[in-house]
């Protein structure tokens, strides 16, 4: 019985001190401001190396990322997740937002420049893709993901669309088809040239005037608590160096 | 329930692509599944409750995997083994040219494998609860072991084994995580119920959602009636 007290105690003193640890944690992560970033999975790789080069200038901040496809992000935040900035790969999402009064207006700017492009394990031009060995090809689901809605209107413009449609393999964003096609599941996939940079596949460029330019727009999202340094960090993105690292991703 | 525009135009383009509600897309799935399930979880129970052998036990456990595993881990293993690429999918690929990924297929493969571990719990349960005398005076009454297992062993567990099948078939008929892994979400094609109210509401179609949830709902319900029917008329 005497031990069985013992332990207690002594398991009462770690619960207080634990408790009081936990306390100082606590204040010391009042001065930490913590932002979170919905943002393009396309944009996952150059984001990430911004955010940590904004946190190594700032020490008090804190970046959170939720990366996906814009289609899907944008929902989340009409539905009251507790965003504080929205990049999105496509105007459309943004628009739609900014219709519902959910993002800061004034604070919106296009950020980065992308273009689309094939990837397949060879070069192959678009009236390849009719090909009978070309069985699946890859590309984000158009409801969701702008680079599937992109690479749709590509289609129909190039008079392919309706040949192809059964080949279509609809993907839950840009990073998935990149990984169908890496895999080998499909034969071929519509991507953005940035995701490819670490891929060894190979990439065909496609006629950029069948489709809509791919611009990047940012902006705080109404209810954001930080606002002040979700706007700071908007701008160190389209700073010098901000737009250097994107470069360097492959975004114009 | 045909309420996709963007998808509309394809449909009558090609014959070759099977068009399919969610509904009747996960019906069919959760049947062909299910007639697996009945025939090797029946067998790989039997096993199980009646034989004694070397590594038993791990066969046991094996089973008994997907049902502990997430979805998404089962599902990951199976593209490393049916995957264009993968350990049996390469085989498969190179002799026929088929590969199985973001097939209906697919889908069945992953509902059976998620599923067939509930079967096997339950028919092992029925099997093992028949008294082992009935089957040895059939043996001395000169019946195989085939026909013993048909004729004195299935008949006395068919509660249980009944109960394991309706189970599995709704575990089947739930799938979403090993499926959307494999099969991917072609409407059609591949997206079954589980998979069409995720893109609904990801995609903001919420009246759709509404509608296929309350649908599932009720497949649901029924299943339960039947089940509860069904051992109540047994036991009469």
């Amino acid at each position: 019985m005497i031990s069985i007290n013992i332990f207690q105690r002594r398991f009462f003193l770690l619960f207080v001190i634990v408790l009081l640890t936990s306390g100082c944690v606590q204040d010391n992560r009042d001065i930490t401001r913590e932002i979170t970033v919905s943002a393009a999975i396309s944009l996952k790789d150059a984001l990430k190396d911004i955010g940590e080069e904004f946190q190594k200038k700032n020490p008090e901040v804190r970046i959170y990322f939720n990366f996906g496809a814009s289609g899907t992000l944008e929902k989340q935040i009409e539905q009251g997740a507790s965003v504080d900035i929205f990049a999105s790969a496509s105007k459309k999402e943004m628009d739609m937002l900014e219709e519902k009064g959910l993002v800061l207006g004034s604070t919106r700017t296009d950020f980065a420049k992308n273009r689309l492009v094939i990837i397949a394990p060879s070069r192959v031009r678009i009236e390849e893709l009719r090909d009978k060995n070309v069985e699946k090809i890859a590309v984000g689901d158009p409801r969701t993901v702008p680079a599937g809605r992109y690479a749709e209107t590509f289609l129909k413009n190039a008079g392919v669309y309706e040949s192809l449609a059964p080949k279509l393999i609809f993907a839950e964003n840009v990073r998935q088809v990149l990984d169908y096609a890496e895999r080998g599941e499909v034969d071929a996939g519509f991507v953005y040239f940035s995701d490819t940079l670490k891929s060894n596949m190979t990439v065909s460029e496609v006629n950029d005037s069948f489709y809509p330019p791919i611009v990047y727009p940012i902006a705080v999202i109404h209810d954001s608590q930080n606002p002040e340094i979700s706007k700071q960090f908007i701008e160190y993105i389209i700073s010098d160096e901000g737009q250097t690292i994107l470069r360097r991703y492959g975004f114009k | 329930m045909r309420d996709r525009p963007y998808y509309a135009d394809m449909v009558s383009s090609d014959v070759d692509s099977m068009d399919y509600s969610p509904l009747v897309l996960s019906l069919w799935i959760s049947l062909v599944a299910t007639i697996i399930i009945a025939v090797f979880g029946t067998l790989t129970a039997y096993v199980l409750a009646r034989k004694r052998f070397f590594g038993r036990t791990l066969l046991d456990a094996f089973t008994t995997l997907p049902m502990i595993l997430p979805p998404t881990v089962t599902g990951y293993y199976l593209i490393i083994l049916l995957g264009k690429n993968g350990i049996i999918g390469n085989h498969i690929y190179n002799l026929t040219g088929w590969s199985i990924m973001f097939t209906w297929q697919a889908a069945v493969v992953a509902a059976t494998v998620v599923a067939i571990p509930i079967m096997i719990k339950s028919a092992k349960a029925a099997i093992e609860s028949v008294d082992i005398e009935y089957e040895k005076a059939a043996f001395t009454l000169g019946k195989s072991e085939i026909q013993t297992f048909f004729l004195v062993t299935l008949p006395l567990a068919k509660r249980g084994l009944t109960a394991g099948l309706i189970l599995s078939f709704a575990r089947a008929l739930g799938e979403f995580g090993a499926t959307i892994m494999v099969a991917g979400n072609i409407p059609g094609k591949t997206s079954t119920m589980p998979l069409a109210i995720y893109s609904a509401v990801q995609s903001g179609e919420d009246q759709l959602a509404t509608m296929l949830v309350i649908l599932l709902t009720a497949v649901s319900i029924a299943i339960i009636y039947i089940t509860t029917k069904i051992s109540k008329t047994d036991r009469d």
